[in-house]
C-alpha cells in the first residue's frame, strides 16, 4: 500500500493505491486517524487501489462513523473503482439506506456502489 | 411393457419433432445474430434435450450424433468458437439427419455414412483439446443436475479473530456463492469507531439467502475450516413449495423468525401504519443492517417463486389429437341436442323447463368454446418452418430473400394449421420463382438488392386473415388476360375486374410462366392451392401493382368443426350457406324476376349479379312462392345469388361429413343436424357458382 496525504487549509487529502489488505490494516487506521484529527473534511482517494479484502471496508466504515460524531466529513472519491466495488458487493456491505449516524447521508455503502 | 415403450419412444418422436423446429428457428436466427447468446442457449438445449431422451427411450444412434453437435456449441457456449455460416449450415444438416433417422428405423449405410461425414466436419471445427474440454464440462453439468432447489437462510457470525489467521471471509462467501444463486447482507453493528477498531478483527457478521440444489452439506463444506472460529446456522427457509406459507413473508415475520425482534414489540409499532422496518429502526429495536437482511430474505424468495411459477406455469400435457377430435364430436352432438331441447321448450311453454334449457345452452356455449380453444395453435410455427424454405429456394435461384413475420401469435384450429401448410408452401414458392426479381433487375428498377417476403396473420371475427406480400415485379395483368383468352377461360371482350382478372391464375392449368422450373411453373401450383383454401372453407384473394408486388390474402375460418352458418329454406327443405361468403340478403319478387327476361341476373342497387335458383338446381317443388330472397355470397371476388324460399337466420353449424356414397355430389361440402333432428345439408358456393358457370359457357 502506498499513501500521500495532503493538507490544504481546512481539507485532508488522502491518496491510496496499491493492496488495501489485512497487512496495512493497522497503517490504513493511523493514515485516517491522522487525516481526520488534522481536517474538518478528509478526501480519500481509492482510485489506483489494486485490492481491497474486508478489513479495509471496516476501517474505512468506522472511519465514517467516527468522523459522523466528530461532525466531521469524509468522502470517497473515485469509487467508481472495479476492484473496491466488486469487495462491497463480494462482502455485502452494499446498501439501500445508511445506518441512523448518517445523517448527511454520506454513507460509502449507499447504492451508488452497484 | 413392450407396448408401454414403444408409446414412450412414440411420445419421444413427437417431442423430438417439435425440438428439431425449434432447433432450425434458433438456428436460422442465430445466422442472423450471431452473437446472441440466448440464442446459442436454444440451440444448445434443444441438442442436450434430444440427446438426453433419445438415450432414454433407446434411440442411441440420434443420441451419438445430437452428442458430437452439442459438444461443438458448447464450446461456442464459452465463447471459444465463432458462429460462422460453415457451422450453421452444418448444424442445419445435421438437424436434418437426426430427422431422418427418427424416421426411419434401421439406419442404412449411406445414412450412416453421411452421419460420419457431418460429425468429421464438425470435429474440425474444434481442436481435441476443446473437444476433451467441452465433454468435461457437459458430463459435470449433467451429474450436478440433481435434486430440486431449496432455499436456505445462512447466518455466519466469525469471532473476531478470524481474519488473523488467514481466512478471508469475502473468499468463503464467493466461494458459497458458486453453490447457486445467493444475496448477502453485512451485520456491521458491532463496529466501533476508529479510535477503538482493531483492524485485524473481523467485527462483521454475516446473513446469507442461498438458493441452489446442492444440499445442506455442501453448505456446510464452505465452512468445514471455519467452524471452530465462527458461529453458523443454517435453516431451510423456502422448500421448492414443499412450505406451505401463502405467498411470501412479511418483513416483520422474518425478523420475529430470526430472533431479532419479539412478537409484542412489532405488535406495538404496527398500528402506527409505517413501513414497518422504518419504524423498528426509528424506535431502536432493530439495526437498519437487519431490516437491510430482511429484505433481502423476502425478496430473494419472491424472485425464487416467481421463477418457479414461471416454470410451473410453462408445465402442459401431451395428448393426442384424436382425443381431443372426439371431444369436439361429442361437443357437436350436444350442441345439437341443446338446440332440440330448446326448440321443444319454446313448444312446451314451461317456465322452469325454458329456464333450465337456457343454463344448458350457456353452458354448451360456454363448452364449445373451450373445446375450441384447447384445438388452437399459434401459427408461428407454421411460419418458422418457411424460413428454411426462403432460405434453401433463394440460395438455390441466386435470389437474396429475406423473409419477415407478423402476428405469429394468432391461434387457429390445429386441423387448420395442418392442411394450411401446403398451400402456404405453395404462394410462398410461387413468390420466390416468380414474384421476386434477381437482385440486377431489382437495382435496375431501383429496389433494393434483397428482396422482401412478409407473412403476416390476424383475426377478424370468427377469421383468420393470412397475407403473403413480397415486393417483386407484381402480376402482369395483360400477360394474365392474354393467357385467360388462350385457355379459353374468358372471352377476348370480357369486361374483368384487376380483382377477377387475378383470381384467373387460380384456374386449373393456368401458367404464364416461359419457362417451367423445378420450382414452379407447371400450372398445378395455384388450383391445388385454390382447392385446398375452399376445402377449408376459407377464400383467397389476389392483389397487385405491377413493379411494386403483390399480396395474396387467405380468409379461413377459426375451426373447421363447427361453422356460423345462414340458415334457409327452399320447398320445405333447409340447406346452410357458409356465413363468411354472404354478403348480404335481398328480397327477389315477381316483377324482378319478370324483369330478368328468363336470365338467371338480377340488378342490384344498378348492379348486375347472376344469381343460381336453389329450387331449379335440385329440382324442388314448383309452387315459386310470390316474393323469394336472394343470398348474395363473394366467391372469387365474384357476387352471385341463391335464390331461396327463406332465409331463417344464422345458425351455428356442426359440421357431419356425408356418407361415402354422398361424399362425390359436387356442390354440398357437408350436412349439419337441426334442432328438430331433421338433416341440412351444407352447400358450397363455390363449386356450384363454378358449375352454373360451366353450364353458361357450354350453352
Amino acid at each position: 500500500m502506498h499513501a500521500l496525504h495532503e493538507q490544504q487549509t481546512n481539507i485532508g487529502f488522502l491518496t491510496l493505491s496499491g493492496d488495501l489488505t489485512i497487512e496495512y490494516a493497522d497503517e490504513l487506521k493511523s493514515l485516517l486517524l491522522t487525516a481526520l484529527s488534522g481536517a474538518d473534511q478528509v478526501v480519500l482517494d481509492i482510485k489506483e487501489v489494486s485490492s481491497c479484502d474486508l478489513s479495509a471496508l471496516q476501517v474505512f466504515c468506522s472511519a465514517h462513523r467516527s468522523a459522523l460524531q466528530q461532525k466531521k466529513q469524509i468522502a470517497l472519491v473515485e469509487s467508481r473503482s472495479k476492484v473496491f466495488r466488486c469487495a462491497v458487493t463480494e462482502a455485502g456491505y452494499r446498501r439501500h439506506v445508511g445506518c441512523p449516524a448518517d445523517t448527511d447521508q454520506s454513507c460509502f455503502w449507499v447504492q451508488r456502489f452497484c | 411393457m413392450d407396448n408401454q415403450m414403444d408409446r414412450h419412444r412414440e411420445a419421444f418422436r413427437e417431442e423430438a419433432f417439435e425440438l428439431l423446429t425449434e432447433l432450425e428457428t434458433a438456428l436460422l436466427e442465430l445466422e442472423e445474430m450471431p452473437d446472441d447468446a440466448e440464442l446459442i442457449g436454444r440451440v444448445f438445449r434443444a441438442m442436450h434435450t434430444i440427446k438426453g431422451s433419445g438415450a432414454m427411450f433407446g434411440f442411441d444412434d440420434i443420441s451419438r450424433f445430437t452428442h458430437e453437435v452439442e459438444t461443438v456449441f458448447d464450446q461456442v457456449r464459452n465463447g471459444k468458437i465463432a458462429v460462422t455460416k460453415q457451422l450453421i449450415d452444418l448444424t442445419l444438416s445435421a438437424r436434418d439427419r437426426v430427422r431422418e433417422m427418427l424416421g426411419s428405423s434401421e439406419e442404412s449405410s449411406a445414412a450412416a455414412s453421411a452421419s460420419e461425414e457431418i460429425v468429421s466436419a464438425l470435429r474440425s471445427l474444434i481442436s481435441d483439446r476443446q473437444q476433451l474440454q467441452a465433454e468435461r464440462s457437459i458430463r459435470e453439468e449433467e451429474s450436478e443436475q440433481s435434486g430440486h432447489e431449496i432455499t436456505y437462510r445462512i447466518r455466519f457470525k466469525p469471532s473476531p479473530g478470524l481474519m488473523r489467521n488467514g481466512t478471508n471471509p469475502i473468499m468463503l462467501l464467493n466461494e458459497l456463492g458458486t453453490l447457486g444463486r445467493q444475496r448477502v447482507v453485512a451485520q456491521k453493528n458491532s463496529l466501533p469507531r476508529l479510535e477503538e477498531l482493531v483492524p485485524e478483527d473481523c467485527c462483521t457478521s454475516w446473513d446469507i439467502i442461498l438458493t441452489t440444489d446442492r444440499g445442506m452439506n455442501a453448505i456446510r463444506d464452505v465452512f468445514v475450516f471455519v467452524e471452530d472460529l465462527a458461529e453458523i446456522s443454517i435453516q431451510v427457509i423456502d422448500d421448492c413449495g414443499a412450505m406451505t406459507e401463502d405467498g411470501c413473508k412479511k418483513l416483520g415475520a422474518i425478523l420475529i423468525e430470526r430472533g431479532d425482534i419479539a412478537e409484542a414489540e412489532l405488535a406495538a409499532v404496527l398500528p402506527l401504519q409505517k413501513k414497518v422496518g422504518e419504524l423498528l429502526v426509528e424506535k431502536g429495536i432493530v439495526a437498519p443492517d437487519q431490516v437491510e437482511a430482511a429484505l433481502a430474505e423476502q425478496q430473494h424468495i419472491r424472485e425464487v417463486r416467481e421463477h418457479r411459477e414461471k416454470t410451473e406455469a410453462g408445465s402442459s400435457i401431451r395428448v393426442p389429437s384424436e382425443k381431443l377430435d372426439k371431444l369436439v364430436d361429442l361437443v357437436g352432438e350436444l350442441v345439437t341436442i341443446q338446440a332440440r331441447l330448446s326448440q321443444m321448450a319454446v313448444g312446451r311453454n314451461d317456465a322452469l323447463l325454458f329456464s333450465i334449457t337456457e343454463e344448458v345452452e350457456r353452458l354448451t356455449a360456454e363448452l364449445r368454446d373451450n373445446i375450441m380453444n384447447i384445438r388452437m395453435l399459434p401459427i408461428g410455427s407454421t411460419f418458422s418452418k418457411f424460413r428454411r424454405l426462403v432460405r434453401d429456394l433463394s440460395k438455390e435461384l441466386g435470389k437474396e430473400i429475406e423473409m419477415t413475420t407478423s402476428g405469429a401469435e394468432t391461434e387457429l384450429d390445429k386441423t387448420v394449421i395442418d392442411k394450411l401448410g401446403d398451400p402456404l408452401v405453395h404462394l410462398i414458392r410461387n413468390c420466390i420463382d416468380h414474384g421476386i426479381e434477381l437482385p440486377d433487375e431489382r437495382e435496375k428498377a431501383s429496389k433494393p438488392g434483397s428482396g422482401n417476403i412478409h407473412l403476416s396473420a390476424m383475426h377478424s371475427g370468427a377469421y383468420v386473415v393470412i397475407e403473403i406480400a413480397d415486393d417483386g415485379k407484381g402480376l402482369d395483368a395483360e400477360a394474365i388476360r392474354r393467357k385467360g383468352i388462350e385457355k379459353g377461360l374468358i372471352t377476348a371482350e370480357a369486361e374483368l375486374s384487376e380483382k377477377e382478372l387475378y383470381s384467373l391464375i387460380l384456374a386449373p392449368g393456368f401458367s404464364t410462366a416461359r419457362t417451367v422450373t423445378n420450382v414452379s411453373g407447371r400450372g398445378v401450383g395455384m388450383d391445388v392451392v385454390k382447392r385446398a383454401i375452399d376445402e377449408l372453407r376459407g377464400t383467397i384473394e389476389i392483389s397487385s401493382r405491377k413493379g411494386q408486388g403483390s399480396t395474396m390474402t387467405l380468409k379461413l375460418p377459426l375451426t373447421l368443426a363447427i361453422i356460423e352458418g345462414l340458415l334457409i329454406r327452399v320447398a320445405g327443405e333447409h340447406f346452410v350457406l357458409p356465413l363468411s361468403a354472404v354478403l348480404e340478403c335481398v328480397e327477389f319478387s315477381g316483377t324482378e324476376r319478370a324483369a330478368a327476361h328468363g336470365r338467371n341476373i338480377v340488378n342490384v342497387r344498378g348492379q348486375l349479379v347472376p344469381f343460381i335458383s336453389l329450387r331449379q338446381k335440385f329440382s324442388l317443388g314448383n309452387t315459386t312462392p310470390a316474393i323469394e330472397h336472394i343470398v348474395i355470397a363473394e366467391i372469387s371476388g365474384t357476387q352471385c345469388g341463391f335464390v331461396v324460399d327463406q332465409v331463417i337466420g344464422e345458425h351455428q353449424t356442426v359440421i357431419k361429413s356425408l356418407g361415402s356414397i354422398y361424399r362425390s355430389v359436387a356442390g354440398i361440402s357437408g350436412a349439419t343436424i337441426l334442432g328438430d333432428g331433421t338433416v341440412a345439408l351444407i352447400l358450397d358456393m363455390p363449386a356450384l357458382f363454378q358449375m352454373a358457370a360451366a353450364e353458361e359457357i357450354s350453352s
